[in-house]
């Protein structure tokens, strides 16, 4: 087996912050600070990515991605240490599920780019890449018609994210978002049906 | 569409939408219709979204398939009580887990009242081969029929692609929990946990692999007899079914963690050695009411870290683990108390579930058969073949951690060993009792907290599946000590000896010696030149110069040391040490009657005050008697290692790890005499010992010199078993194609080509040339090495063309970096010369002549390498 060897861009990412420091970016994030959240998101992305590579290389032979467990282990990597709190992992797992679904809209986009030929971001060979070729299209429509909906109700779309893209059940869901069981069902409900017309009339 | 999206409009829809969720779908229009009053457009808005609802839910858990994320959770498993599945109607939710949810269910057509167990999957099944091979699968396990063994009787996909499972319903406990309940013995334990194994046996006997054994999957019913359950994840092990499919498994990853063995979390082929090693750790948990491993997991890599390559705690041991009162009621569960507890476990059953536990899927129990065996012959006060060789299996265990690449978790592990020899040691030589030992004691706790510390955040991505050398671990921690003045000096000069110590068991002396002198340099400062803990230091770069071969900066360093402790005054013996290293340096620069006047004062000063019979007293014995038969004082160094030996024999394990290499040097001493079949008897017993003690590379060595002495007394038939024995020791302990299995081969090979077999010796030394290439590359002296000894039987074979391309690529490198006449390259250039002269070639022959320093050289014989 070959041994992995960490890439340059999360050696980069680890000098950037300590964990203590991420708590506070995730605050301030949580607060209304873009430059925080900007920060926070484009680290809890980087790891996302290197740990879905390596996780596609420890359990090969599987097509699925844990996103359960691999945002668990950028948890602890990057929020869990002294003085996080329950809020701290809540805000964190809004901010997972974003970065979780632009890291599939951006493999998607790969696959897209893939199949067009050439392109100039082209997927390589060795690259794992959960999505495939049919569902490339829709994830990316998906993401459009989210940004769409995120106009008028934002929290549908974290809801849809949490549910979708993490994985997370309705409690789940409720607990990191703050809200009811019933509120994430309702909105779930109300908001899939909505991207589902609003997909299907893109695609079409 | 997007025409629709305004905020106030949305909030209008969003709530009559709620409202409409919460009545029966039949009411839900008119709801809509009554809320909406005369806005009719809002009224189609929201009838429209209600209707789409559920399509859309079932859309995008296509997409989440398709685009490799588990689907969001439709439903709440316990909504779908009351709704049918195939033919069977769900009546009540029995548990869920990673593997799906479990209800109770009926035959919904009413055609039998008996209760089944339903068991739904997570995923969905979406491509019609994966359908295929789920049926297949199903009709396999059908196939099961044990008492035992829960029985499969139906299984589907339905409509909407989520597979299911039909399974006879158990009722009872998981055998775990039936066991503390009935308070079962020890012995009721095995005997229940036999029939488990004898369950899992009948089943591999099918080529069916649980995967997934545990205590929630092995119910005991009212009656006492057990029942596996779950054979949803159990695949062929149909000779017939490709690799690919073998390797291959579901979405996600359905196996218990806990009960995981390390090629299951690799994502490597699982066989019936997988259900062996879960095996292995329920017995662990029923006998021990423990995981074998102190923690938690925190993550899959944690886990795949521990599982990997953590070694499980000896369950007698792991019992003082948790507090008093855990350890006593899980005794008392077992009807015995704590001490009678880990006296039952201590030995046999310690040395059964370690076996079944191993990580090496090769190492373990070869069946499942074998393991009941071992419980059986325990239980009938038969010896287990568990023991056997354990402990030398843990020994070289421990080095293979040291030589090789391990992960980070691991390195600490060996810093925390050799921390514990370093203050062993200590204890050893100052004796140290009462306050100072529980200073030791507080010490070495402080260091082996502030290793760890001082690895942990030296990278925090590591562990996390990146294997990591322990020299490059070393390394960071040598940086971060550099940087970082974290800890009291005691415990930072500390830290760096231990340090040291992994520096120099790696055989890295420069960097060892570095540590070294920064110790030396704070401990001077802490204490002053006159204290035992600067002359240890001393003592400790004495040991690495001289294993640098820096004899005369070591002899230096040995001189302080004495001097030092001269200085302190007190006890004698700790002079002894230092004496004893620099007689071994005078006696390794060829000053023998130096040498003998240093170690006989060392051995004076021990005898004195340590008495005959101490270990380091009797290592001394052996330093005494190896300059003697240096000196040529053969008789007296015979008495001397035959009276070290007898002293080895009273000192147990610690004895034991130096009687092979004493018994070596007295086999060496009869072989110099000539004394052969004396020789013979020595080598023997040293390699029945290294074999059950000791590590493999030692074996090897004293193989080899037993194959030289049955050679020298003309056993051929007794030398070539030997050799082949150690190409079978090296390739049990070596992965397929290491140099080291190479060199067995070529030893073995180059014996049967000195004794004429050339075609038993062909291909030995053909493989010993294809390891070399692929283990070490062309680019290599031993391939060009390898190569030679290849060449050299093709051409006694007659086979000239292809010798001569082997020998000639052997010369090309061997010409290339050490050049022609060095006397690594000479003898090929005779073989050459010798293969043109058979060949009928004068010309070439006359061409490489010309290039041979002397007609003496002779390559032929390379006997095997002997040491003393």
């Amino acid at each position: 087996m070959v041994p992995l060897t960490g890439g340059g861009e999360a050696s980069n990412l680890r000098m950037m912050f300590r964990p203590q420091e991420i708590t506070g970016r995730l605050r301030l994030a949580r607060e209304g600070d873009r430059e925080a959240f900007d920060e926070v998101f484009s680290l809890v992305y980087g790891e996302l990515r290197r740990l879905a590579q390596a996780q596609r290389r420890r359990w090969h032979g599987d097509t699925t991605l844990d996103t359960t467990s691999l945002v668990h282990e950028v948890y602890l990597k990057l929020v869990r240490g002294e003085g996080s709190t329950w809020e701290d992992r809540s805000h964190f797992l809004c901010v997972a599920a974003k970065a979780m679904r632009h890291l599939l809209v951006n493999y998607s986009e790969r696959r897209r780019a893939a199949k067009r030929g050439g392109g100039s971001d082209p997927l390589r060979i060795d690259e794992f890449n959960p999505v495939s070729e049919e569902a490339a299209e829709d994830v990316v429509a998906l993401h459009e018609s989210l940004e769409r909906l995120e106009e008028v109700s934002p929290r549908q779309v974290s809801v849809v994210e949490a549910r979708f893209f993490l994985g997370l059940s309705v409690e789940e869901a409720g607990t990191a978002l703050g809200i009811s069981p019933a509120t994430v069902k309702r909105d779930w409900a109300m908001a899939s049906a909505w991207l589902y017309r609003d997909i299907r009339t893109t695609l079409l | 569409m997007t025409a629709h999206l305004d905020p106030e409009r949305w909030s209008r829809a969003e709530e009559v939408f709620g409202r409409a969720l919460e009545v029966p779908p039949e009411a839900r229009e008119r709801l809509v219709t009554e809320a909406c009053g005369n806005d009719e457009e809002l009224r189609k808005e929201v009838l429209s979204l209600l209707e789409s609802a559920d399509t859309a839910t079932e859309y995008l858990s296509r997409v989440a398939l398709q685009a490799g994320i588990p689907p969001p959770e439709q439903t709440d498993a316990e909504d779908l009580v009351g709704r049918t599945v195939g033919r069977y109607r769900l009546v009540r939710l029995l548990g869920r887990g990673g593997m799906g949810a479990v209800f109770l269910a009926h035959r919904a057509d009413h055609q039998f009242e008996k209760e089944v167990a339903l068991k739904l999957l997570p995923w969905g099944v979406t491509s019609p081969e994966a359908v295929k091979r789920f049926h297949r699968e199903r009709r396999i396990l059908a196939r099961l029929e044990d008492p035992r063994v829960a029985r499969l009787l139906d299984g589907g996909v339905t409509s909407d692609g989520t597979p299911y499972f039909v399974m006879e319903y158990v009722e009872g406990s998981p055998i775990d929990e039936y066991c503390d309940a009935h308070r079962l013995s020890v012995p009721e334990r095995l005997t229940l946990f036999l029939e488990v194994c004898d369950a899992v046996e009948d089943a591999h006997r099918h080529f069916i692999v649980h995967r997934d054994l545990k205590p929630g999957n092995i119910l005991v019913t009212g009656e006492g007899s057990v029942k596996l359950l779950d054979f949803g994840i159990a695949r062929m092990l149909d000779p017939e079914e490709d690799e690919a499919e073998l390797t291959r498994t579901g979405h996600a990853h359905p196996m218990t963690l806990s009960y995981a063995s390390p090629e299951q979390v690799r994502g490597e082929p699982i066989t019936t050695a997988s259900d062996v090693y879960a095996l292995g750790i329920l017995l662990y948990r029923l006998l021990t009411g423990l995981h074998p491993y102190r923690r938690e997991f925190t993550s899959p890599s944690d886990a795949e870290r521990v599982i990997c390559e953590e070694d499980p705690t000896v369950p007698s041991q792991r019992l003082g683990a948790g507090t008093a009162e855990e350890s006593s009621g899980i005794a008392e569960a077992r009807g015995a108390s704590v001490p009678k507890l880990q006296r039952e476990l201590s030995g046999d059953l310690d040395a059964i579930v370690l076996t079944a536990m191993r990580k090496e899927p090769s190492r373990r129990y070869p069946s499942v058969h074998h393991l009941s065996e071992d419980l059986r012959r325990h239980l009938q006060g038969y010896p287990v073949r568990a023991r056997r060789d354990s402990a030398g299996y843990r020994l070289s265990r421990f080095v293979l951690r040291h030589r090789m690449g391990v992960a980070a978790s691991l390195a600490v592990v060996a810093l925390a060993a050799a921390l514990l020899a370093v203050s062993i040691r200590h204890t050893l030589t100052t004796a140290a009792l009462g306050r100072a030992l529980s200073r030791e004691v507080e010490t070495t706790r402080q260091v082996s907290g502030f290793l760890v510390d001082l690895f942990r955040p030296a990278d925090p991505m590591e562990g996390f599946g990146d294997t990591v050398r322990v020299r490059t671990l070393l390394d960071q921690g040598m940086q971060h000590l550099a940087r970082d003045k974290g800890g009291t000096p005691e415990v930072r000069a500390r830290t760096l000896m231990v340090m040291a110590q992994v520096y120099d068991n790696l055989g890295l002396y420069d960097e060892a010696v570095l540590l070294q002198e920064e110790a030396l340099r704070i401990r001077r400062a802490l204490y002053g030149d006159a204290h035992p803990e600067v002359a240890e230091t001393l003592e400790a770069l004495a040991s690495s110069y001289d294993r640098a071969r820096q004899p005369h900066v070591a002899l230096g360093y040995f001189e302080e040391a004495l001097a030092t402790r001269r200085a302190i005054g007190g006890a004698p013996l700790s002079e002894a040490s230092a004496l004893q290293g620099m007689g071994r340096l005078l006696r390794d620069q060829g000053n023998p009657d130096s040498a003998e006047v240093l170690i006989r004062e060392a051995l004076r000063i021990r005898r004195a005050t340590a008495g005959e019979e101490e270990f380091q007293t009797v290592l001394t014995l052996l330093d005494l008697a190896y300059v003697l038969r240096g000196k040529g004082e053969v008789d007296s160094a015979q008495v001397l290692y035959e009276r070290a030996i007898r002293g080895l024999e009273a000192h147990g394990d610690s004895g034991a790890a130096v009687l092979p290499a004493a018994l070596n040097n007295l086999a060496y001493l009869h072989r110099t005499q000539g004394e052969n079949a004396e020789a013979e008897v020595l080598y023997r017993q040293a390699v029945a010992l290294e074999r059950q003690w000791g590590t493999v590379p030692n074996l090897l060595v004293l193989m080899n010199n037993l194959a030289a002495v049955l050679d020298a007394e003309d056993k051929y038939t007794e030398t070539d078993e030997v050799l082949g024995d150690a190409v079978r020791v090296s390739e049990e302990h070596w992965p397929d194609g290491h140099w080291r299995v190479g060199s067995a081969y070529g030893a073995r090979g180059a014996f049967r080509m000195g004794h004429g077999d050339l075609a038993g010796a062909e291909p030995l030394l053909r493989r010993a040339l294809e390891i070399s290439v692929e283990e070490l590359t062309a680019d290599n002296a031993r391939t060009a090495y390898a190569r030679m000894q290849y060449g050299m039987c093709l051409r006694d074979l007659g086979r000239f063309e292809d010798a001569e391309a082997q020998l000639l690529a052997a010369f090309d490198w061997l010409a290339e970096h050490n050049g022609v006449q060095s006397p690594y390259t000479q003898p090929t250039v005779s073989h050459l010369v010798a293969l043109y002269e058979a060949w009928g070639k004068p010309d070439a022959a006359r061409r490489f002549r010309d290039l041979l320093v002397s007609d003496s050289t002779d390559g032929a014989s390379f006997p095997p390498p002997t040491a003393e």
